[in-house]
């Protein structure tokens, strides 16, 4: 109050200063803005170009008229003479982003669930072999899955297990959790302390504080930690790959390298196809955003 | 404060669910026709609940499931109508599992290194084969065949199947490269006709060079760790008259025409500068194609059909400017190179006698010829050549030049240890076109490495 | 700060109050990662055993004359003394570094601009995800016709501008070549980096901050003595998950120069896909697999001693 008596004097300044702080802002976000959007547009401008657009040189920043044949080859199918885009494989595209709907929300639910819990007591609780267990699980998550694939194959195989979009999640939860419990104990970390003390005095078991005072706390970090696991599930190829064989089972991954062909690629439509699979994450993400700031700002005047 | 954010927690994760559960039920159910979705199931349900026509009054192998592993392009409608076809003669059950190009691989190791029966069937690309034969994954096939089948066999096809003297697959789609030039730009420049040899190719080239119709008339694409420098490397050594090993398997292509023919590719990009040195990280037949659809290259070697593609005013701003014609020669011939592929069956397969039953209906003569007669699938077979039917849509089809290549196929060497062999030249081709080694001292440094390997992995 | 040292102290004291409280605080604790160690064990051991096991092997399955044969630590020596791996490796903390480098004052600072308020900003955290999300393929297939020296959007910028006047085959010279994966890679990774920053400063009290302004702090130092310590725990993350991903990286590389040219960005992700499915030598593979990981987690250990100032100071 006292400080804002002081430069009471200067409030034409200040406006101004505000005006000028909000428009460096603003270029500031479209400079952010465009460091991500920029590779993005040449890629749906890749999607939608004709094939002499696609050629021409210099490029045709605006492709016009915008060609959505890719799109509807896509969507509604259809076999292409001379390129890898059979029947199957557009059929197959369509399948894809639902199973990797499911197998991405999947790991993310179980990695966040057990990490909350893992990660909690890793932050808190004293551990049998300490951080020690926790470099150990680290090492787990680091080994390149590449030479796990065989061995993992043979005991899914003996089991029966095979081409189960279960056990993609189990096995994509197992290689996740590791970095999830380092990334929730790190923001339980930044949490006071004291207000889990309080709980405790009044008697509340752990876990009830940790569902009670520290899970609301820990809204952005969950969110982070959710976000990074649906999206390195979502990308996971090796072993939705080995693990599935179906092509109702198939994740977008894989549908999208099967138009990648023996001799040709068609740029066109992998561009396509990559808008068509990034979409939902993107809604997704979108949706959440919002509903999680407002969910922050109401706590945050709340408290 | 508390309960509000947990109701919050708990929207969210409702929102997640429905919003997860729209999008999971809208993107299949944006299918117009779910029929079609259904189709192979509904296709093999049938197969296997109405019993076969007369056709086949008792199929041996009634009741027998196979695997196969293919690749998306290997599954085109009509490649399912023969495998159905195949399924009602036989009477054995097809799962086809369809996995993309680059990944047939691994998904196949994974199976085979665990002797695991995951697959009865599978494709072999020719450079693969020698591996896949050494390590015992492939049905020894030499108990099956007819002394006519042996006969049958197309000379150039039959490298693709048989390894050591036994036969380990049949023959499948033999496809080649084929020489692809753009007649309008030659017309543009006076001539009349394609290059008949290299000499002539690097004249007209730089005749187009210097009229101005193209800057760089000569397209490759010599990315690393690419198969397409091996590819053309082996098909200029045999142009030039030369071999890679001698007859005791030893490497010859530190010498003569091997050491001229990356002398060539030196000239041609950096000399006559015909090759644009870009070509040194363009991947992909697709590239190379790209390049000629921008009127940025005049010749080109191409897989496959690639016409189909090229004069469809649909797809190419250039329709109709495309020929193919037969490779520029050399010493030794107007050669281009083949990479057959074959259909093996597992050594692990629980039922290899089903397997061979339903392979020798594939990939035999008349699958082969069906194939042919549906999307023009170079056969293996002599007899399936010979046909009347086939010769005649061979002419129809102008396949005459297509059919005059097939006599000039250069083969990329049957190795076990051909994957480190050709990851080795094409370092060494790169290493020469970027000015880093002379073509004699690199070659000299692949021929060191070849007879290492020899000596570890040849028998 | 203070407050939360002294704070945390005072829960120690508390747990020490009663050895039973503690031994049920170590169950406690146990049985909480139960349920995931549980699972990784169920899921991994066996491979990682396996793998472990036969990386004392000399296992080639292409030729199964040869057998697999016992050969102890040798290639785990093959694989560190060999010049190839040493220059893979060396690649892999090179685009480690950029990564890092570029990339974690590039993602605290997009953090910082994002937290404050502005017209869309869900929107705009919402594309965050897009570069992450998009497939390995096609972020190799769009860098590719991002870079391509003839319908490239580079050339084509900087031709159009007037900065070149030819184009530029920008992938043709080695080092060039890998700087611009590099930063391909990092165009990935630092969305990914922003949105953890970003959930790190949501959680730094707003308290703090006030306080801090009330002493006269300017930005700088508010920027320097609150919100850097504060998410020293999140940029360990980041040195981790960008360590990671560099170490493992693939298909990126795969499909936009394959390695070249001449093997100048065949990175460590790479060398060992080779191994292990074009060479088939298993027991090479997994050796090299089993000192990426150890060469992983060293690094952790190390980027948490470097971190370490900061955690304390909460």
């Amino acid at each position: 109050m006292i400080a804002r008596m002081e430069i009471g004097g200067l409030l034409a300044a200040r406006r101004w200063r505000r005006i000028l702080a909000a428009l460096f802002q603003i270029l500031l976000v479209v400079g952010v803005f465009l460091f991500i959007t920029l590779p993005l547009a040449w890629l749906v401008i890749s999607s939608i170009a004709s094939p002499a657009d696609l050629l021409s040189i210099p490029p045709r920043w605006i492709p016009w008229p915008p060609d959505f044949s890719n799109y509807s080859h896509l969507l509604f199918g259809g076999e292409i003479e001379g390129t890898t885009l059979t029947t199957v494989t557009l059929r197959a595209f369509r399948f894809s982003l639902r199973n990797s709907m499911i197998v991405a929300s999947g790991v993310t639910a179980l990695c966040l669930l057990f990490g909350v819990l893992a990660g909690y007591a890793f932050a808190r609780l004293q551990m049998p072999l300490g951080d020690r267990l926790l470099y150990l699980f680290l090492l787990v998550q680091m080994v390149p899955v590449i030479v796990l694939l065989i061995p993992m194959f043979l005991v899914m195989s003996r089991f029966g297990l095979l081409d189960r979009l279960e056990i993609v999640i189990l096995l994509l939860t197992a290689f996740h959790l590791p970095f999830v419990i380092w990334i929730l104990r790190s923001y339980f970390l930044s949490i006071p302390v004291d207000l889990e003390e309080a709980a405790l005095v009044d008697g509340a078991t752990r876990l009830q504080m940790l569902r009670h005072v520290i899970l609301p706390l820990a809204v952005p970090g969950l969110f982070a930690a959710g976000v990074y696991t649906f999206m390195q599930t979502w990308n996971a190829f090796m072993i939705p790959l080995i693990f599935t064989s179906s092509e109702t089972k198939r994740t977008v991954t894989v549908a999208i390298a099967m138009f990648i062909g023996r001799h040709y690629t068609e740029y066109g439509l992998i561009s396509a196809a990559g808008v068509l699979a990034s979409l939902p994450p993107a809604l997704l993400a979108i949706f959440f955003q919002r509903y999680l700031l407002a969910g922050l700002t109401a706590g945050a005047v709340k408290g | 404060m508390k309960t509000v954010k947990r109701s919050k927690v708990s929207a969210v994760w409702i929102g997640w669910v429905i919003l997860g559960l729209l999008l999971g039920a809208c993107v299949p159910a944006a299918t117009p026709t779910p029929a079609v979705v259904e189709k192979p199931v509904e296709v093999t349900r049938i197969i296997e609940v109405t019993p076969t026509p007369p056709a086949t009054p008792t199929p041996r192998f009634a009741g027998v499931t196979l695997t196969l592993l293919d690749n998306p392009e290997g599954q085109t409608e009509n490649m399912i109508a023969l495998q159905k076809r195949c399924e009602e003669k036989t009477g054995i059950r097809l799962n086809v599992e369809v996995v993309p190009h680059g990944e047939v691989r691994p998904k196949l190791l994974a199976a085979l290194a665990n002797k695991l029966p995951t697959y009865d069937l599978f494709y072999v690309d020719i450079i693969d084969l020698p591996q896949y034969a050494a390590a015992g994954y492939t049905y020894p096939l030499e108990g099956f065949l007819t002394p006519e089948m042996r006969a049958d066999i197309l000379p150039f096809a039959e490298k693709g199947v048989i390894y050591e003297g036994k036969w380990i697959a049949l023959p499948w789609k033999a496809e080649w490269m084929s020489f692809v030039y753009n007649k309008k730009m030659l017309k543009d420049a006076g001539y009349d006709r394609p290059p008949r040899t290299w000499d002539e190719l690097i004249q007209m080239s730089l005749d187009l060079k210097k009229k101005g119709i193209v800057k760089y008339p000569m397209v490759f694409s010599w990315a690393a760790n690419y198969e397409q420098v091996t590819v053309d490397y082996v098909m200029l050594v045999k142009s030039l008259g030369g071999e890679l090993f001698d007859a005791q398997g030893n490497p010859v292509f530190n010498q003569g025409a091997g050491v001229q023919a990356l002398q060539l590719m030196y000239d041609m990009m950096h000399k006559y500068e015909i090759i644009d040195p870009a070509a040194l990280t363009l991947r992909g037949g697709g590239k190379r194609r790209d390049v000629m659809l921008a009127g940025q290259g005049a010749f080109v070697f191409l897989w496959g059909t690639p016409l189909l593609v090229m004069n469809d005013p649909a797809k190419s701003p250039r329709a109709g400017e495309f020929d193919i014609a037969l490779a520029p020669a050399g010493p030794g011939g107007p050669y281009s190179v083949a990479g057959p592929m074959g259909w093996a069956i597992s050594a692990y397969s629980k039922n290899p006698e089903a397997a061979w039953e339903f392979l020798r209906c594939i990939a035999g003569p008349e699958g082969e010829k069906f194939m042919f007669l549906k999307e023009g699938a170079p056969p293996g077979w002599k007899s399936v050549l010979n046909d009347p039917e086939v010769s005649m849509k061979l002419k129809q089809a102008g396949g005459d030049v297509m059919l005059q290549q097939a006599a000039f196929l250069a083969m990329r060497p049957a190795l076990p240890y051909y994957q480190e062999w050709s990851a080795a030249m094409q370092k060494a081709i790169q290493e020469v076109l970027t000015k880093q080694k002379t073509p004699q001292k690199a070659l000299e440094e692949v021929a060191a490495y070849t007879r290492e390997l020899k000596a570890k992995y040849g028998r | 700060m203070e407050v939360t040292i002294r704070a945390r102290t005072n829960l120690h004291l508390l747990m020490a109050k009663s050895r039973t409280l503690r031994y049920r605080t170590r169950l406690v604790g146990l049985l909480m990662i139960t349920p995931g160690l549980a699972m990784i064990v169920s899921l991994l051991f066996y491979p990682l055993f396996h793998s472990l096991v036969i990386s004392l092997y000399d296992l080639n399955i292409r030729a199964p004359w040869l057998g697999p044969r016992f050969v102890g630590l040798w290639n785990y020596l093959q694989a560190l003394s060999s010049p190839d791996v040493q220059a893979a490796a060396g690649r892999s903390l090179y685009l480690a570094a950029v990564g890092i480098g570029l990339g974690i004052p590039l993602s605290m600072a997009f953090a910082l601009i994002l937290n404050r308020p502005f017209p869309l900003r869900g929107l705009v955290r919402g594309l965050l995800i897009v570069p992450w999300i998009l497939p390995g393929t096609v972020q190799g297939l769009l860098w590719s016709r991002i870079y391509d020296p003839h319908y490239g959007a580079l050339n084509g910028v900087l031709y159009q501008l007037g900065i070149i006047r030819d184009y530029i085959p920008w992938l043709l010279d080695p080092q060039r070549a890998l700087l611009l994966v590099a930063l391909a890679n990092t165009w990935a990774t630092v969305p990914m980096m922003t949105l953890l920053y970003l959930a790190g400063l949501q959680s730094i009290p707003e308290e703090i901050y006030e306080a801090a302004q009330v002493d006269g702090a300017g930005w700088w130092a508010r920027f320097r003595h609150i919100t850097l310590p504060l998410l020293m725990p999140i940029t360990l993350i980041n040195l981790i998950l960008k360590t990671i991903d560099a170490l493992t990286l693939f298909d990126l590389v795969y499909v936009l120069t394959g390695g070249g040219p001449a093997n100048a960005t065949q990175v460590i992700g790479y060398y060992l896909y080779d191994a292990a499915f074009q060479r088939l030598e298993y027991g090479y593979a997994s050796a090299l697999a089993w000192l990426i990981a150890l060469t992983a987690v060293g690094l952790t250990v190390l980027y948490s001693r470097i971190t370490r100032p900061g955690e304390a100071r909460l």
